[in-house]
């Protein structure tokens, strides 16, 4: 599962995974990842600055919540991790890329969390 | 409607550093797309996929006019501040210029049909590509704070000696306290959970800069929850004081 309220950064996303096998789900916003409790995604790559929301809530909720804790989190954005994570601690999230991304760090780093996990 | 308030200085300090770090994070973003892009046409190319790397040429574009777009409204808020705004004047219907617009973002927007409605009776005089800048802000604003609807509307109409300018949305509306600050420049709205929507906080300011300079007038009507409807004004373009018969 991706979001990104970026339709460029969906596209792309989603092309790359979709070429490595993955099934994709791209979103836009992030309302939906509060109500996750069946067919739970493998892996969620996460915006960090959406519009209107703040892809950090979502992660401490998603590790908050019984159900989703232990979905891996790839938190993406264009500022700096020093900058993002100062109100999140590490273990919110399993890998932090950040943009603009090289596409083959970003398969090597799905691949790490997925096939291997 | 809304008037327009002047910021404070300590208010201005603050929406500059914020401005700072969003504009960094705008002008990444769509390096993101170009950088990543430019990766799935090399592989492409690799495997002799030259029709498919040629639809991917056609994506990177849309980037580059995005970076293009960015940039130049930056450059404008530097020629605003200076008094170095340049406007070349023309006589022309705004319903004209309207539909050009249309025409072009259409096709860049999938997600909402884009309906126009009215017409204006007489003419205005001002900068056409400047307007149409002002007329692509509104749009584009429209679409990305109503991502749950399928259309906004375009309207016109001539009262008296003024031609006005609509463009309405059915999306998230703003709240009454950001309503007299949104076209400050930096200025940016949060919602109700005080998260900021992406932008730099510089479109409607530039757009309501360039009315101003022409003599018209900008403002918002908007109800939360139900959406914005975002207007200009100019006023019509008299023959009596001028030679040349421009016609349509």
């Amino acid at each position: 599962m991706v979001v990104d309220d970026d339709l460029a950064i969906l596209d792309i996303v989603t092309i790359v995974l979709s070429g490595e096998g993955y099934e994709v789900e791209p979103f836009t916003s992030g309302h939906h990842l509060y109500k996750l409790t069946d067919n739970l995604p493998a892996l969620i790559i996460l915006d960090v600055l959406l519009s209107g929301e703040d892809g950090r809530d979502i992660c401490k909720y998603l590790r908050q919540n019984e159900k989703t804790k232990q979905i891996p989190i790839i938190l993406f954005s264009a500022h700096s991790q020093e900058n993002v994570s100062h109100s999140l601690p590490n273990s919110s999230y399993n890998s932090f890329i950040p943009k603009p991304f090289d596409i083959d760090d970003l398969v090597k780093t799905v691949n790490n969390l997925v096939r291997y996990d | 409607m809304t008037s327009i308030t002047t910021p404070s200085d300590s208010d201005l300090v603050h929406f500059k550093d914020d401005f700072i770090s969003m504009a960094a994070h705008e002008l990444k973003t769509p390096l993101t797309s170009l950088r990543a892009y430019n990766q799935i046409i090399q592989s492409l190319l690799k495997k002799n996929c030259v029709e498919s790397a040629l639809e991917y040429t056609y994506k990177m574009q849309s980037q580059f006019e995005r970076l293009n777009k960015l940039i130049f409204d930056l450059l404008d808020v530097s020629h605003i501040q200076s008094g170095r705004l340049d406007l070349s004047e023309s006589v022309f219907y705004l319903d004209d210029i309207a539909r050009e617009v249309v025409s072009t973002l259409q096709p860049t927007f999938p997600t909402h049909l884009i309906y126009i409605k009215g017409k204006t009776d007489k003419e205005v005089r001002a900068d056409p590509d400047r307007i149409g800048q002002v007329i692509t802000n509104f749009i584009i604003n429209a679409v990305k704070y109503s991502p749950q609807a399928d259309y906004i509307v375009i309207s016109f109409e001539t009262q008296g000696e003024t031609n006005s300018f609509h463009v309405q949305d059915f999306g998230v509306g703003i709240e009454k306290i950001h309503q007299p600050r949104i076209f400050e420049r930096y200025y940016r709205v949060y919602n109700k959970n005080d998260k900021k929507y992406a932008g730099l906080g510089i479109g409607l300011y530039v757009s309501s800069q360039i009315i101003a300079r022409q003599g018209g007038q900008t403002w918002v009507d908007s109800t939360p929850g139900v959406g914005s409807i975002f207007s200009f004004s100019l006023p019509a373009f008299h023959l009596l004081y001028e030679p040349q018969n421009y016609g349509r």
